[in-house]
């Protein structure tokens, strides 16, 4: 009797406890601690003085992932905030980080957190809230593959338009994409409402998350919505950077690797073209200057063939992500090339150096009473404004536009080369010569900038705060 | 627009009895017989494919031979020219010459073609005496409205305009007028009472009202001339930029400083190798002074240099750092204002030629190559991931040097093989491989 009663009494407790033939509100129930509403300040500079700035409000929802207070979100929080220099970069919008952020789970007091960055290669950005801790939190599952047909939830907070109900929407796994990161379509799209959305399984399993701004395109391969299928990167992408959290504020400590270099798929016809015996390899177009590759003597019209021991391959625009992610993603400095050069063998070992800054981490310097501030020249400036590689001077980040410096024609985005003769070579040249400037209060500023592909001089008439 | 219709049924007889209407008579009676209706076909590129459309403009006649002077951007890259004259005559029309600097072009007409040995023309008056509120006469054919006439008054003679894209007039100071121009009065006279014709109509501002803007007769006068006798205007070049001084007397605090500041210096062009830098001081060229207080005064300057004769020697007396210098560089030609196109019909795509000023506005790094001026989708060049504006640097392995080149090495290419196109857009190079054509018997 014992022996039958035993198994049935499990079976049942199993059934109480997932909720029996209503998976979804049970899940809810477990998962919901976990889920926080965040709110935070976007901050624009204002083209009407150079003191003001805009303050947006902004909403949105994450999950707690560790017991430290540490809170997962979409990248798309700070939208015109981006810390990539493959996407476009916009000279106007956003020129700080997002600020001033509130937690809370719903019906209880907000805390403040502290943002820590985001990772826009794989779709997320990083809150700690240590006043939530001690606190539940969810742990990724690392199962693996989740097969193909699959029911899975995905359990939301629907946020303020829906006074903050909690949301779950059944759907299948309907496809796994293994390269270059593991990632799992699901049939169907869904509701913008529902991202960030929590991915279970019926059991309870957590797979991933539904990001808004979904996997970037480096990641993906293609923009996210554009398929009609919601995807969600696998768990496990997740769990070294929950790990080793981004550290605020770490400008010079990037931690993506970059190698500087344009590249393109060696396709059959090229390697026949080429006489190559296989097709295999990346062939390398473009060699950056002052790059990892350059110092390593790269050349355009190298073919890559091996990185460290693993061969690299790539046919079709795709296949070249899972390169870029592996360089991206490299844990050391140095790393052996193999490389195929008009049929010779080569081998180049490459010390990768941090990503190029953007203008996000660039220092700023500028004077109110000239009407401008400026900016170290970033690579993401100059390829957006197609200033040549070796471009020198500061750009104009922000600017009064019925201000001194703007009524005598300087423009946002335009390169200041000289001030009162003296040629601007860097950012910290700059704020010394605004000091002695601020100091001498001149009655008037001669300014040497280029507008696209014009130089001329600007005359300002500084407007000195009277002492 | 009713409104707008009564009020010129009102404004227009009111307005005869206070002027001379004999006067106003006797001017478009000098110059109507003289106005041509313009039909061009323009051939271009588009998408990789050469395409042909009709456009319309209006042209007044100068000479009795049947030389027409238009508006260069109603007569450039047309093949042929259909006009119809005053008394509603039909007939076909030579391109002469063009001149997109200043906007200005000369067409022949076939008098022979409707048996015609002569036909009325018009005189160019003396732009220089224009005054302010002078009663002017806008002919041409607005909107395709041929032998149409409006009137209003010179508003302004020394209108500067800045460049904007292909929209281009460094040596043109403009004459404003109110009489009313819209498309295809482009190249029509603005005639004065005297029956002379005092500017050509260009341009008229979008959503601007009475606002057109004519280019003086006596810019005209030079173009002509050089186009009929060269079918080309040749221009000199030192590759400066210049700029007012206004802001910079005040700036160094001197009262009546006389001379002209360099704004840009073009890197490899006569004057940078004559050693001129950007914030020089020009008082003097040729031992002639010059001076531009204010900007309306750069288009004479750049004038002059430009109607010197190719491969002069220019003299300047540079003012730099409280010191006179005296710099001699030997003027070279403009380049031409666009550069030729060619069609790759094998491979379906079009390229034009490297001019100075692609490779200014495109920050090439140097003059080499042709541009993709277009491709068509799904074509060969298309498939190799060549796009429009990608400069074309090297085929197979060999350095392009100009469209010439290009073209020679199109057309030896053998269409039976793969070749390898290296091109290069903004930052990045990039590796195109045309496939093999099927062979032709």
């Amino acid at each position: 009797m014992i022996k039958f009663f035993f198994p049935l009494l499990l079976l049942s407790l199993g059934f109480n406890l997932l909720g029996a033939g209503e998976p979804a509100t049970d899940l809810l129930k477990k998962y919901q601690p976990a889920m926080v509403i965040i709110e935070y300040y976007e901050v624009m500079p204002s083209t009407n003085s150079l003191q003001g700035t805009l303050r947006i409000k902004k909403e949105t929802t994450g999950f707690l992932v560790d017991a430290s207070g540490l809170i997962m979100t979409s990248s798309a929080l700070g939208s015109g905030f981006s810390e990539s220099l493959f996407g476009e970069s916009e000279l106007a919008g956003q020129l700080s980080l997002p600020q001033d952020f509130k937690v809370r789970r719903p019906g209880q007091k907000p805390v403040s957190g502290e943002f820590l960055g985001k990772d826009e290669d794989i779709g997320v950005a990083f809150i700690r809230a240590e006043a939530l801790k001690p606190s539940p939190f969810i742990t990724f599952t690392v199962r693996k593959p989740v097969e193909i047909g699959t029911e899975v939830y995905i359990l939301a907070n629907l946020g303020e338009r829906f006074d903050y109900a909690f949301s779950a929407v059944r759907r299948e796994v309907a496809a796994l994409i293994s390269n270059p990161k593991t990632r799992y379509l699901l049939d169907g799209n869904l509701p913008p409402d529902l991202a960030p959305g929590l991915v279970v399984t019926r059991q309870g399993q957590v797979l991933g998350i539904i990001m808004e701004h979904g996997i970037s395109p480096a990641v993906a391969g293609m923009p996210l919505r554009a398929t009609g299928f919601s995807q969600f990167l696998a768990g496990s992408e997740y769990l070294k950077l929950i790990a080793e959290p981004p550290q605020p504020a770490a400008a010079d400590s990037l931690r993506k690797r970059w190698l500087g270099i344009y590249m393109q798929p060696l396709t059959r016809e090229l390697a026949d073209y080429f006489n190559l015996p296989q097709v295999q390899g990346i062939l390398v177009n473009t060699v950056i200057d002052g790059s990892p590759a350059q110092a390593a003597g790269l050349q355009p019209g190298d073919i890559i063939t091996r990185i460290g021991n693993s061969e690299v391959k790539a046919e079709k625009d795709h296949d070249l992500e899972i390169f870029k992610t592996i360089i991206r993603e490299f844990s050391g400095d140095s790393v052996l090339l193999a490389l195929n050069r008009q049929g010779q063998v080569l081998s180049r070992p490459v010390k990768l150096k941090p990503a190029p800054k953007s203008k996000f981490q660039a220092k700023e310097t500028g004077s109110v009473a000239l009407g401008f501030f400026a900016r170290e020249l970033t690579r993401d400036i100059i390829l957006a404004r197609n200033y040549p590689a070796d471009a020198e001077g500061v750009w104009i980040s922000r600017l009064e536009q019925a201000g001194p410096s703007g009524l005598a024609g300087l423009q946002t985005g335009d390169l200041l080369l000289a001030v009162d003769n003296v040629s601007i070579t860097g950012i910290d040249q700059l704020s010394e010569i605004v000091q002695k400037l601020e100091a001498a209060r001149p009655q008037m500023v001669k300014l040497f900038v280029r507008h696209e592909n014009t130089t001329r001089f600007i005359f300002v008439k500084p407007t000195w705060e009277q002492e | 627009m009713k409104k707008l219709f009564y009020f010129f049924c009102l404004a227009v007889p009111l307005f005869a009895q206070n002027i001379d209407q004999p006067l106003l008579r006797n001017a478009r009676d000098r110059v109507f017989p003289a106005l041509v209706h313009i039909q061009p076909v323009k051939e271009f590129y588009f998408s990789g494919e050469k395409t042909k459309v009709q456009v319309t403009g209006s042209g007044i006649i100068i000479r009795p031979d049947g030389y027409v002077l238009t508006n260069s951007h109603v007569a450039e890259k047309a093949r042929q020219v259909k006009c119809t004259l005053s008394d509603k005559t039909e007939l076909s029309a030579e391109v002469i010459g063009t001149d997109p600097w200043t906007d200005l072009a000369v067409l022949k007409l076939n008098l022979g073609e409707a048996g015609l040995q002569n036909v009325p023309f018009a005189i160019l008056g003396d732009s220089d005496k224009l005054q302010l509120g002078e009663i002017v006469l806008a002919m041409g054919s607005p909107l395709g409205l041929s032998r149409s006439l409006s009137m209003g008054v010179i508003s302004s003679v020394d209108r500067y305009i800045e460049d904007e894209g292909e929209m281009v007039s460094p040596y043109n100071l403009w004459i404003q007028t109110d009489a009313a121009i819209n498309p295809g009065n482009s190249g029509g006279p603005l005639v004065n009472l005297s029956g002379q014709v005092i500017g050509i109509n260009a341009r008229a501002l979008i959503f601007g009202e009475n606002l057109g803007f004519a280019i003086p007769a006596n810019t005209a006068r030079f173009v002509i001339d050089q186009l009929i006798r060269n079918g080309e205007v040749e221009r000199s070049w030192l590759g400066v930029e210049w700029q007012e001084v206004n802001e910079l007397a005040r700036y160094s605090g001197a009262g009546n400083l006389s001379g002209v500041l360099v704004a840009q210096v073009e890197p490899g062009s006569p004057a940078d190798t004559a050693g001129l830098k950007p914030g020089d001081l020009i008082t003097a060229i040729n031992q002639k002074p010059v001076q531009a207080w204010y900007r309306e005064e750069l288009p004479r300057i750049r004038l002059n240099i430009a109607n010197l004769p190719v491969g002069s020697p220019v003299h300047m007396l540079v003012r730099r750092e409280a010191q006179d210098h005296s710099l001699q560089m030997i003027s070279a030609k403009i380049d031409k204002f666009y550069g030729d196109e060619f069609e790759c019909l094998e491979w379906e795509m079009a390229v034009e030629e490297i001019t100075d000023r692609i490779v200014r506005n495109f920050n090439l790094p140097a003059p080499a190559g042709v541009i993709v001026s277009g491709v068509r989708r799904g074509g060969k060049a298309h498939e190799a991931g060549l796009e429009r504006g990608a400069v074309i640097l090297k085929m197979d392995g060999l350095d392009i040097r100009d469209m010439a080149h290009f073209k020679e090495l199109y057309q030896a290419a053998e269409r039976g093989k793969a070749h390898l196109l290296q091109s290069l857009t903004g930052p990045s190079y990039r590796y195109s491989l045309i496939p093999a054509g099927e062979q032709n018997d």
